[in-house]
């Protein structure tokens, strides 16, 4: 039996990103103790959210929901 | 906490009777750059949003904001203590108002919140309901709010990464650029998601912003009130975020001063070439940018970084109000995402370059820029979306924005 999914799965993508830069970022100045190494990773970490707030821009849906 | 010097708590006294200003500016302007028709809603809303920010911050927000020092929550993480939320009573109980820093704290950030709270009323241009608004503004003052504020101004593990990981100084943010001015900016772009855009505007990409206000004179008086609020905001916060003294406040009005000189000049140069003429609406977005970007700097840098901070401040601010147009589909005339988001972000990753504190600084500083971007912006837009399409409509027909009037 076949299932429709009623939500698009990619307007999960961009906070997920979103969450997953904030997450590299925080395990860069957890695991790392060198200045070079955490800023590799804190910054590994800002693109991952700007790629996620790409996906957000551009799958976060209409707004029209928000006006009925 | 440690009581401060009859002179300091004077001052203090002073600085927080002077922060209305900042509220009054920000209100005056956004109706000035709101249509016509909207222009009393916009006053009546401000104030409502402001009387709500309070009530909500009064009976809850402090509490989990808490200040350095208060009963806090924390999780222990590896060998770290993740200071994450404020313990402190609702209701203001058990804080004395006798002179200790916490009791200025309280009366700084209650007006603070307001200022956070208005920013996203006044992107919405008279598009949002004002009940939901409202409801919006409770959630941002009671939780959101506090909840960042503890983690930078209330000892939380934002304030601890200098110690804890050897990061500079930890997240600094003396003025509220982030916790004020890029908060408020991050609520009013999950907002202007959600509302969508004004009836009659394209959402094709058009750079549609470049929009005279309607009432000028609203908006220059607007700007003049606010530097005279944003004088005290950066004053109080270098004195109670950052422990600086009386005398060093000089420095900070002259850097707030040259801040927001800059900026305004830039985009006043930018107009002349762009459009053949002085832009008002462009000018007092840059005026107010620099306001917003010195709230990060004022306090630590020189006067000639304060400059180039406004300069570069000047320049980002018609840039990103157009990029934000073509590519983020955003209706925002009162340019308040642009003003206070990418300004006051701007100001954060500049303190982390300019200023004298310790190694590390610029890192700790991106960690909170990350932590705004990444963990604050989709907790507001998840709020707000459950508000605007599980509690309450969210925005206005185009009857009832005439109804409003």
């Amino acid at each position: 039996m076949r299932v429709e999914l009623e939500v698009d799965p990619w307007k999960f993508a961009g906070p997920c990103l979103l969450l997953a830069g904030w997450l590299i970022l925080i395990a860069a100045i957890v695991i790392f103790s060198s200045q070079g190494g955490r800023a590799v990773f804190v910054i590994l970490g800002l693109l991952v959210e700007m790629v996620g707030l790409v996906f957000f821009v551009r799958h976060r849906g209409s707004s029209t929901g928000a006006r009925s | 906490m440690i009581p401060l010097s009859d002179s300091a708590s004077v001052l203090c006294v002073l600085l927080i009777f002077a922060l209305p200003f900042a509220l009054a500016g920000l209100a005056l302007a956004y109706a000035g750059f709101s249509s016509s028709r909207s222009a009393s809603q916009m006053l009546l809303g401000s104030l409502c949003i402001a009387a709500v920010a309070a009530i909500l911050y009064y009976a809850f927000g402090f509490a989990w904001q808490c200040y350095p020092g208060g009963p806090s929550y924390a999780l222990p993480l590896g060998s770290t203590n993740w200071d994450w939320i404020g313990a402190q009573k609702f209701f203001l109980r058990g804080l004395d108002f006798n002179g200790t820093a916490d009791g200025f704290i309280a009366g700084y950030q209650i007006f603070a919140v307001g200022i956070a709270a208005l920013i996203p009323w006044g992107a919405s241009g008279g598009r949002w309901r004002l009940r939901a608004a409202a409801v919006s503004t409770a959630v941002l003052a009671g939780f959101v709010y506090p909840l960042f504020a503890h983690w930078v101004w209330g000892g939380g593990w934002l304030a601890h990464l200098g110690v804890a990981f050897n990061l500079g100084g930890g997240f600094v943010d003396p003025g509220g650029a982030a916790t004020i001015q890029v908060i408020g900016a991050l609520s009013a772009l999950s907002v202007l998601w959600l509302l969508g855009s004004s009836a009659g505007k394209s959402s094709t990409g058009e750079p549609n912003d470049f929009i005279s206000p309607h009432q000028e004179i609203f908006v220059i008086a607007g700007c003049i009130l606010a530097f005279i609020g944003w004088l005290a905001l950066n004053s109080l916060g270098a004195v109670l975020n950052a422990s600086l003294t009386s005398v060093s406040l000089v420095p900070v009005a002259i850097d707030t001063l040259l801040c927001a000189s800059a900026s305004l000049l830039v985009t006043l140069f930018i107009s002349q070439i762009f459009f053949g003429k002085p832009d008002i609406a462009l000018c007092a977005k840059g005026w107010l940018a620099g306001l917003v970007a010195s709230s990060a700097v004022a306090a630590y840098v020189t006067p000639s970084s304060a400059l180039f901070v406004g300069i570069v401040a000047g320049v980002l601010v018609p840039l990103a109000q157009w990029l934000l147009s073509v590519f983020f589909d955003l209706d925002d005339p009162s340019g308040a995402v642009a003003v206070h988001g990418v300004s006051g972000l701007w100001g954060l990753f500049a303190l982390g370059l300019l200023s004298n504190l310790p190694k590390g600084q610029l890192l700790a500083q991106l960690v909170g820029i990350g932590t705004l971007i990444g963990l604050m912006l989709p907790i507001i837009y998840g709020i707000n979306w459950l508000l605007a399409h599980r509690v309450i409509r969210f925005r206005l027909d185009s009857e009832e924005q005439s109804r409003a009037t």
